[in-house]
């Protein structure tokens, strides 16, 4: 078991950390999607990426973000808060970019062999992981905004 | 099944996949009710977390059992990261959250059990392939 290095004192200690408080579950979302979108990503190259390329790179892009992020907030340094920060708008941007485009022209989330629909990890706003991806960059930005008002007081 | 199968693929879980869900659930209740509590991940947590990892081990027990019996998956690579992910989400995050005092620390347990139940769904979902994806090449 780690020490208890901050008990009764979890909002003067970690105040602006990353890493502690809110941050723990922020980094713990942040983590699934990061293993969840890289595995899916890898296998969506690794196995069939010729049938639809767009979707598939949308997936990678939207992977490496993820890992970005998680990392950035465990590193917690001011340096990596700001990594966290521009990872947040990238991925606010792309999920209600990728989203929307999903909805507006269906016809790029196509298999280009059976013209099958074919999903992305920000297709239809992150419908397979249940719309967090559209949820957790307004969380996140909103908890390094939180942060750093704490960290100046 | 009177007949034999003819779809190689059939979900050979079902019961201890119910178990699973149930235990991730009530522990996803228990921890949530401690972390609007306000503490820290307790003994009972830690007791229903081994509960759950017996619970997932059998299931996995099971499933090589019918791996090895020729009722195989049709993604065995995309099962198996699932799985190793299934079987990891909560001791992990047990580890991860008894370093932080308080209800973050329990809150991240309960992420974890809201997110087995999700991933049994796509464990069969991907076990179940071949039925849900005929004339897949």
């Amino acid at each position: 078991m780690p020490e208890p290095e901050a008990i009764g004192s979890d909002v003067e200690a970690t105040a602006g950390s990353t890493k502690h408080g809110p941050g723990r579950v922020l980094i713990t979302v942040y983590a699934i999607l990061a293993i969840g979108s890289t595995a899916r990503a890898l296998f969506e190259l690794a196995t069939k990426f010729d049938q639809a390329p767009v979707p598939y790179l949308l997936s990678t892009f939207a992977a490496v973000v993820y890992c970005v992020i998680t990392v950035a907030l465990v590193k917690d340094t001011p340096g990596w808060r700001r990594v966290a920060f521009v990872g947040m708008v990238v991925e606010l941007v792309g999920v209600l970019v990728v989203g929307t485009w999903s909805l507006v022209h269906p016809e790029t989330f196509q298999n280009t062999v059976t013209h099958k629909g074919v999903h992305s990890v920000w297709f239809w706003f992150g419908l397979d992981y249940l719309f967090v991806p559209l949820v957790l960059p307004i969380l996140g930005l909103n908890f390094l905004r939180r942060t750093r008002r704490a960290r100046e007081i | 099944m009177t007949t034999a199968p003819l779809l190689a693929s059939t979900w050979p879980v079902t019961s201890v996949g119910v178990v699973v869900t149930v235990l991730s659930l009530l522990l996803a209740l228990v921890t949530g009710v401690l972390a609007a509590l306000n503490r820290t991940i307790t003994r009972w947590v830690l007791a229903l977390v081994a509960l759950l990892e017996v619970a997932l081990l059998v299931l996995t027990g099971q499933l090589v059992v019918a791996w090895a019996g020729g009722n195989a998956p049709e993604q065995p690579v995309v099962l198996l990261a699932y799985l190793l992910v299934v079987l990891v989400a909560a001791p992990g995050t047990v580890w991860w959250g008894a370093a932080e005092p308080g209800r973050w620390g329990t809150g991240v347990v309960c992420v974890a059990c809201l997110l087995i139940p999700v991933l049994l769904v796509r464990l069969q979902q991907v076990w179940d392939v071949a039925a849900a994806v005929t004339g897949h090449a």
